[in-house]
């Protein structure tokens, strides 16, 4: 089970994660949250405060879409401004994680 | 627990955001269960993994109340925002003592402030209208230091009451298990699609 720490560590990279996820292309609530719980083991119902923070934030914006069978679909897209914080993080999370394996080595 | 009862806790919960945002908040959670329904999991399963929607809904609107009071810096929402975290805690039967501590005493510098105030004015105009013991003269500096005190101490501690909205945001978004998985129920091959995008 995860404990505080990694939920926290998860928590900070989980924006970046939604970010990655829909520069793939556009989707919907559900599909991000199942693929983030299976990836990252995250809560599957918490994703959707993050999403709303996010779309707050102007990273995300949402537009219904028809779905196959049902009523349309919510689907969410990257803005500018959402791909400019993807570049940002991604840039951030390389670098650090470089750092971070370098320290690690340097300790084995 | 089913669909239907999910969605009446999660909007019960919800009450006092505002409709547009509540419907919209709904709106998720239903299409979550529409779409999970249809990769085959089944409502209690879907339910399971969403975790208690009371603690969601409470989550939300502090979530909404917080990103008001960091957009408009108003009174209303910085109270909501300390109210909020207050009610979250609660809910999880935890106290976080040394913000309600905080909050306390806020509280109770307002009071005494307004108090100052109101003293300071009744000292005020009795010095006026009347032959206070002291002479007029004091009796109305006095008044208007009280005056001048009071509002001082309601402006400190409105600044507080700032501070404190802010020490409960971050408590809120670094402490809060706001994204803890809580009893997932492992996600079963097939149950899910992206593995074919």
């Amino acid at each position: 089970m995860a404990d505080a720490g990694e939920v926290q560590l998860k928590r900070g990279v989980l924006e970046l994660c939604v970010l990655a996820f829909l520069s793939r292309g556009d989707n919907y609530a559900y599909e991000i949250a199942t693929y983030l719980a299976q990836e990252i083991d995250m809560g599957e119902g918490t994703i959707y405060p993050l999403m709303r923070r996010m779309q707050g934030d102007d990273l995300l914006e949402d537009y219904l879409s028809d779905s196959p069978s049902g009523p349309p679909r919510r689907y969410y897209r990257l803005t500018r401004a959402g791909r400019a914080r993807l570049a940002e993080q991604r840039t951030t999370w390389e670098r650090f994680s470089r750092s971070i394996d370098r320290v690690l080595k340097a300790a084995r | 627990m089913m669909r239907a009862e999910f969605i009446a806790r999660l909007r019960r919960g919800l009450e006092g955001v505002p409709a547009e945002a509540a419907a919209a908040i709904v709106d998720d959670y239903e299409g979550y269960f529409a779409d999970g329904r249809q990769a085959g999991r089944s409502e209690e399963q879907l339910a399971l993994a969403l975790g208690d929607p009371a603690q969601l809904a409470a989550e939300l609107r502090l979530e909404a109340d917080i990103s008001r009071w960091q957009h408009t810096r108003s009174r209303g929402a910085a109270l909501r925002t300390v109210a909020g975290v207050l009610g979250l805690l609660a809910l999880d039967g935890l106290l976080m003592l040394p913000l309600a501590l905080v909050a306390l005493l806020v509280a109770a510098g307002f009071v005494l402030a307004a108090l100052a105030v109101v003293y300071g004015a009744f000292t005020l105009t009795f010095g006026l209208f009347d032959e206070p013991a002291g002479g007029m003269l004091a009796a109305v500096l006095n008044g208007i230091g009280r005056v001048a005190g009071g509002v001082a101490g309601i402006t400190f501690c409105a600044l507080l009451t700032g501070l404190l909205a802010d020490g409960c945001a971050r408590y809120a978004r670094t402490h809060r298990r706001f994204l803890r998985p809580r009893a997932v129920p492992p996600i079963t091959a097939g149950s899910s699609s992206h593995e074919s995008n």
